[in-house]
Parts: structure tokens; sequence; C-alpha cells
């Protein structure tokens, strides 16, 4: 009887513990989301374009956002949390980062198609590393499934290469 | 086992639950801020499964990043109203606008200005600014069909929100027509115009 008190009393402390924990982590993840947020807040692509008839058939001109901006705002931060990161959060970024690289590719060489599909199996892959991470083996294997193919066109979508804000108003 | 080993069992379990979607939300925030938006948006899905009620806004977020704006019209769950937070309200906007769902993006842009700070504010400006000019001309007969469309694809790939946005829009600039061409069928949500209830467009 003692003994079950006992365990009572340390499974809720247990839990408080892991709360508090969990606690900590939400706060930094919401803080790091909007400081990066806030950073990488770009203006869209083109100006403002209606579609007609003439846009009708061909795809929107929809570059990537945070091509080139967002990659030197990566390597800021890299360089600026070089020094900060422990290096299990390293490794698990660049595995992501690889495997992500790899999803992305495959996407492009088909064309960019399918790229929901894509990431259900990434998802799946995810969860199936999420379920292991609850068990106490860490993310990185969810993480090998990938992130699917995103970096291909999106959904057609009728519309013109919008023009130049110096030229097209 | 004994109802001591449970009651630990029980403990740990629960400990490492509630720590498991917040550490999803910060690796997907780790990922977002060097630029691996596909890495992030696996995450935030991850952490969303998990209930992190928050990440279903940063997924959506990740989206527009993406440059997969109808999905993350469709993620954020809609364009109505004003949301809590200033930022991810912009980045709905910026959805908004490269979804060519303009007068929605205008509408969300009006509440961030004076929300965010001076330089999202400025960027909420010359957006606003860039859609008025758009939208200053009568609308095109032909601009109402291709919203109708976009209305109609969005019900047929499952993706209602995007559907009723297209349609909304459709139905502001069809409004905005002497002849309000097509007018009474956006506001059905692109349906036939006749004996259909309505889904609550308005324009």
């Amino acid at each position: 009887m003692k003994t079950n008190w006992m365990c009572g009393v340390a499974a809720a402390g247990l839990i408080v513990a892991g709360r508090a924990g969990a606690q900590e982590t939400g706060d930094a993840a919401h803080k790091a989301m909007r400081d990066a947020m806030h950073d990488q807040a770009a203006m869209p692509a083109g100006p403002a374009a209606m579609p007609d008839h003439a846009t009708a058939a061909t795809a929107v001109h929809r570059p990537m956002h945070g091509t080139a901006d967002a990659a030197a705002q990566a390597a800021r931060h890299q360089a600026m949390h070089q020094g900060t990161k422990d290096a299990g959060a390293a490794a698990h970024t660049e595995a992501a980062n690889r495997a992500g690289m790899g999803a992305a590719m495959g996407g492009s060489m088909m064309g960019g198609q399918g790229h929901g599909d894509m990431h259900d199996a990434a998802d799946k892959a995810k969860m199936k590393g999420m379920h292991g991470g609850m068990m106490g083996s860490g993310t990185d294997g969810g993480m090998m499934g990938g992130s699917g193919g995103t970096t291909g066109p999106v959904t057609p979508m009728p519309g013109t290469p919008m023009p130049s804000r110096d030229t097209g108003k | 086992m004994t109802t001591s080993g449970l009651l630990v069992l029980l403990g740990l379990t629960l400990s490492a639950g509630g720590a498991g979607a917040d550490e999803h939300l910060l690796a997907g925030a780790r990922h977002f801020r060097e630029a691996r938006y596909a890495a992030a948006l696996v995450e935030f899905r991850v952490a969303q499964r998990l209930g992190a009620p928050e990440a279903t806004r940063y997924a959506a977020v990740s989206l527009v990043k993406l440059g997969r704006p109808e999905e993350a019209v469709e993620a954020f769950g809609g364009l109505d109203g004003q949301g809590p937070d200033a930022l991810v309200d912009y980045y709905r906007a910026v959805a908004a606008f490269e979804a060519r769902l303009y007068v929605a993006a205008h509408r969300i842009l009006a509440t961030v200005a004076d929300r965010a700070g001076p330089r999202i504010g400025e960027q909420a400006a010359r957006m606003r600014a860039d859609v008025e000019r758009a939208l200053h001309a009568e609308p095109a007969a032909a601009t109402i069909d291709w919203y109708l469309e976009q209305c109609s694809a969005g019900r047929g790939s499952g993706r209602p929100v995007l559907a009723a946005a297209y349609c909304r829009e459709a139905a502001f600039l069809s409004g905005r027509r002497p002849d309000g061409y097509r007018h009474a069928e956006a506001l059905h949500g692109g349906g036939p115009a006749s004996g259909q209830q309505g889904s609550g467009v308005k324009p």
C-alpha cells in the first residue's frame, strides 16, 4: 500500500515535470517561429493582376518564395546560431534537410506532379518516427521519411506571367 | 504488472506525449528559420496530429512559403475576419493575394497594418495599394468566369474553403458590373442560380 502511494506521487511528479518541460519547449518553439515568420515575411512574387481569358491557358508565374532572400537569411541565421546549436539538433536538421532535398529532387524529376501524395507518404513516415519518438527513440527516424517534393509548380492556375512592377503599370 | 508499475508507466507516457507535440513544433520552427519549409511543414503536420492547435497555422504559413497558396488558404481555414495574430494574418493575406483572391487579401491587410510592426505594416500597405490598382477597372466578364471556374474546381477537388473564397470573389466582382454578370450564380456558390439555396457568399 505504501509502495503504491509512493509510486503515485512519483507518477504525478513525472507528469508535472514533463508538462513543465513541454511548456518550455512550446514557448521556445513559438518564439522561434514568430521570429522566423517576422524575418521572412516577404511581399508576393508579383503585382496583382486580374485573370481573364487571355491568361486562362498559362500558369501563374509563381517563383518560390524565400529562395534567394530566405537562403541568405538562413545563412545569416546559421552563422548566428552556429555556436549555440547543440550537436543533436544540428544532426537532426541536417538529416531532415538531406531527406527533404532528396524527396524534393524526386518531385522535380516527376515534373512537380503529385506532391500531395508525396507529402502524405512523408507524413506517414514521419508519424512512424513520431511513435518511435514517444518511446524514446527520437525523431530522426521520422525525418528520414523525407518531406515531399514541394518545389515543383503548384496546381496549374490560369494566369499570365506577371508584369514587372516598373513597366507593367 | 503491479499497480505501482502502471502508475509510473502512465506518468512516463503522459510526460512523453505532452512534450512530443512541442518538440515537433520546435523542430518545425528551426526548419522554417533556416528556410527548409518542406521539412518544417512535415514537423508542423505531425505536431498538429499530436494536438498542438497552433501547428495548423504554422503549417499554413509554411505552405505560403512553399508557393502553394491555394493549399494555404484551405489550411488557414478561410479568409474571413481578423485573426489573433497580425503576423499570421499577414501570411494569410499573402496566400490570398497569390491565389488571386485580391478582395479577401485587401480585407485582411486592412486589419494587419495597425497591428503588425512597421516593416510588415509598410508591406501590407504596399500590397493594399497594389490590389486597389488591380481592382480599379470594371472587372471583365472573363475574369468572373475564371473565378467561378476556380470555385467549381475547388469544390471538385475537395477544397470547400477555397471554393467558397473564389465564389465570394466572383460575387464581389460581378456586383461591380452594371450587368451583374453571373452575379446570382456567384452568390449561390458557383452552381445554377435558380432553385438552390445560397452558400452564404456575400459580395
